[in-house]
C-alpha cells in the first residue's frame, strides 16, 4: 500500500495560488450616488462621500459630469453634455479619473470640442496620450525668461509692443475692433517657421473659440485653411450654443493641448478668443451651483479659475516664462 | 508657450472689473481703439495704452534698431496733430514732423491676413523713420511700400535675406537700401499721375553749339 505523503512544497504552492488569486478590488464596496436635483446643466448628487474635486462622474445614461461643489451631504455637478436625460433618483458612479483630454500631434489641423472630440467630420483622432485639465503650474525653477521673439507679423506690435515666446500678451478692445484678426494674423505668420521644419523655430498654434457664433468659427477655420495655416493649428470650439460648462472648460482644453507640446520642448501659441465669455460662463455655472456671488455677480475666484487656464503654464506673475 | 488671451471691453473702458484684473496678470496688453478703427487706422492699435513688459528682451537687433524712437516720435506726432487741429500756423519743423508722422501712421496700417515678415517690417519702418519717403504723397504711401518691397524681393533679395538670417540691420544693408529706394522713387507714379522723380529738365543748347549738317546728294550716274 502506497504511503500517503504530504510534501510541504505542494502545500506551499497551493497556498500561494490561493493567495495570488485574491483580488482586493473584487470585493471593494463601490460608492453609488443618487441624483437629487437636475436642471440648467447642473445636477446635485447625494451619496458619494469620497468623490474628488473635478472628478468625472458618470450618470445612468452615460453622460459625464464634473464634480464641483463638495458639500457635506451632496455634491454639485456640472453636466458635460446633454442634461435632459438626467432625472432625480438616477444612479451616479464615480470614475476615479480627473477630467482629462487626449493630446498629441494628431490634433493639428483639426477642430475639436472641449472634451477633445472631433467636430469637423474628418473622423476619429487617434492618440495614445491624455492630459489632465487642471495640473499644477510649472514651478519657478522650471521656467525660463522670455528671450526669443514671437513675430506676430503685425508691424505696430512687432516694433512697439513686441511679444516674446512664453509671454502672455493681452489683446483688449471693444467689439468690432479687430481683436480676432490679430490672433489669426499671428497664427498665419507662423507659416514660414513651420515650413522650415526646424523644431526650434516651429510654433504649434491653438485657437480657442469661446462663446462665438458657429458661423464665425467656421469662417476663422476657412481663413486659416486658405492661408495654409491649419497644418499646424488646432481649433478648440465651444460655440455660443454650448452649455456654460463647456464654455468654461474650453480654455483649459486649449492649454492642456499646448502644455503637452510645451513639455515636449516645442513652441506653442494659444489664442483664447475670448476670455470675457469664459468668465461669464463661469459666473453662470457658479451661480447655478449656488456659490456666493461677488462683484458684478462673478464668483470670488473668477481670476484664479479663469486665468489659471493660461497662467497654469506659460508664465508666472513675475513676468518670467518658459521660452518654450 | 505663448498666449494671446482676448478680452472684450465695453465702450473702451479698460478700468472695468475683468479688464483691470486681467491686465495685471498678463505681461502686457495690446489695446484696440474703436475710434482709430473707424478712422481707418487698422489694425487699430492704440500705441499709448499698449505695453509689453518683457517682449523688448526678445526683439531682434534689427527690429530694435529701427523701432527705438518710434514710440516717442508717434507720441509727439499725436500731440502735434491735436494742437494743429485748431488751424494755427506752424513752423517748418513742426510741419515736417506732422508730414512724417502721417506717413508713419500709413506705414503702420496693414491689411487683414497679410502678416509682414521681420525683415520687411524693418525696411518699412526704417524708410518712414529716415524720411526717405517724405516726398511720397500720404495717400500713396501704402502702395509705395508694397511696390518697393516687391521690388526689393526681385532686385535686392540678398539684403532682405541678410536681415532675416543675421537678425541685424547693418550700415551696408542700409546703404544698399538707400540706393535702391532712391532709384525706385524716380520711377514711382503717384496717384495724381505724376512721376516722383523729376529728372533735371534739359537746358536748351546754346545757339553756337547747334550745328547744321548738310546732306549733299550726289546726283548723276557714273
Amino acid at each position: 500500500m502506497a504511503e500517503l505523503t504530504i510534501r510541504p512544497d505542494e502545500i506551499r504552492d497551493a497556498l500561494q495560488r490561493f493567495v495570488q488569486s485574491y483580488e482586493p478590488d473584487a470585493t471593494r464596496a463601490e460608492e453609488v450616488g443618487t441624483v437629487t436635483y437636475s436642471g440648467d446643466g447642473i445636477a446635485r448628487v447625494g451619496g458619494l462621500p469620497s468623490a474628488m474635486a473635478n472628478e468625472l462622474l458618470q450618470f445612468e445614461d452615460g453622460t459625464l459630469g464634473m464634480a464641483q461643489n463638495l458639500e457635506i451631504g451632496e455634491i454639485g455637478v456640472v453636466v458635460l453634455g446633454d442634461f435632459t436625460g438626467i432625472e432625480e433618483g438616477q444612479k451616479v458612479r464615480r470614475t476615479g479619473k480627473l477630467l482629462s483630454v487626449p493630446v498629441g500631434d494628431n490634433f493639428l489641423g483639426r477642430v475639436v470640442d472641449p472634451l477633445g472630440n472631433p467636430i469637423d467630420g474628418k473622423g476619429e483622432i487617434e492618440t495614445t496620450e491624455t492630459r489632465e485639465l487642471e495640473l499644477q503650474a510649472a514651478t519657478v525653477m522650471e521656467r525660463q525668461p522670455v528671450g526669443e521673439p514671437l513675430q506676430t507679423g503685425i508691424k505696430s506690435i512687432d516694433t512697439m509692443t513686441p511679444v516674446g515666446r512664453g509671454q502672455r500678451q493681452l489683446v483688449i478692445g471693444d467689439r468690432q475692433t479687430g481683436k480676432t484678426a490679430i490672433g489669426i494674423d499671428a497664427i498665419i505668420n507662423q507659416k514660414a517657421n513651420w515650413e522650415t521644419g526646424d523644431p526650434t523655430k516651429q510654433v504649434r498654434c491653438i485657437y480657442v473659440a469661446v462663446g462665438q457664433k458657429g458661423s464665425t468659427i467656421a469662417s476663422v477655420r476657412g481663413a486659416l485653411e486658405e492661408a495654409g495655416a491649419m497644418a499646424y493649428t488646432t481649433i478648440v470650439a465651444s460655440p455660443a450654443s454650448d452649455p456654460a460648462g463647456f464654455k468654461y472648460l474650453s480654455p483649459y482644453t486649449g492649454s492642456a493641448l499646448g502644455q503637452h507640446w510645451m513639455y515636449e520642448g516645442k513652441h506653442v501659441l494659444v489664442v483664447f478668443d475670448d476670455l470675457t465669455k469664459q468668465a461669464e460662463a463661469y459666473r453662470a455655472v457658479s451661480l447655478l451651483l449656488r456659490r456666493p456671488p461677488g462683484r458684478e455677480a462673478y464668483p470670488g475666484d473668477v481670476f484664479t479659475s479663469t486665468p489659471v487656464s493660461w497662467s497654469a503654464a506659460p508664465s508666472s506673475p513675475t513676468s518670467w516664462a518658459r521660452a518654450r | 508657450m505663448t498666449a494671446l488671451p482676448i478680452i472684450e471691453t465695453k465702450a473702451g473702458d479698460v478700468s472695468a472689473y475683468i479688464p483691470t484684473n486681467v491686465i495685471s496678470i498678463t505681461d502686457g496688453q495690446v489695446f484696440l481703439n474703436s475710434d482709430l478703427f473707424n478712422q481707418g487706422q487698422r489694425p487699430a492699435i492704440d500705441v499709448g495704452v499698449s505695453v509689453s513688459r518683457v517682449g523688448g528682451a526678445a526683439q531682434t537687433k534689427a527690429t530694435k534698431k529701427v523701432s527705438g524712437t518710434l514710440r516717442l516720435s508717434l507720441a509727439q506726432y499725436r500731440e502735434l496733430e491735436a494742437f494743429s487741429a485748431f488751424g494755427s500756423d506752424l513752423d517748418a519743423v513742426s510741419k515736417q514732423q506732422l508730414e512724417r508722422g502721417a506717413r508713419m501712421m500709413e506705414l503702420l496700417k496693414q491689411g487683414q491676413y497679410s502678416p509682414f515678415s521681420m525683415e520687411k517690417t524693418v525696411v518699412s519702418i526704417w524708410m518712414g523713420n529716415t524720411g526717405l519717403i517724405d516726398e511720397v504723397p500720404v495717400e500713396d504711401v501704402r502702395r509705395f511700400e508694397e511696390d518697393f518691397l516687391s521690388y526689393l524681393d526681385r532686385e535686392h533679395k540678398a539684403v532682405l535675406d541678410t536681415i532675416r538670417d543675421t537678425g541685424k540691420f547693418e550700415d551696408d544693408s542700409q546703404k544698399t537700401l538707400q540706393a535702391a529706394i532712391e532709384k525706385f522713387k524716380v520711377g514711382f507714379q503717384t496717384s495724381a499721375g505724376t512721376l516722383l522723380g523729376t529728372e533735371a529738365e534739359a537746358e536748351a543748347l546754346a545757339e553756337e553749339k547747334v550745328g547744321q549738317e548738310t546732306i549733299k546728294v550726289a546726283k548723276g550716274g557714273k
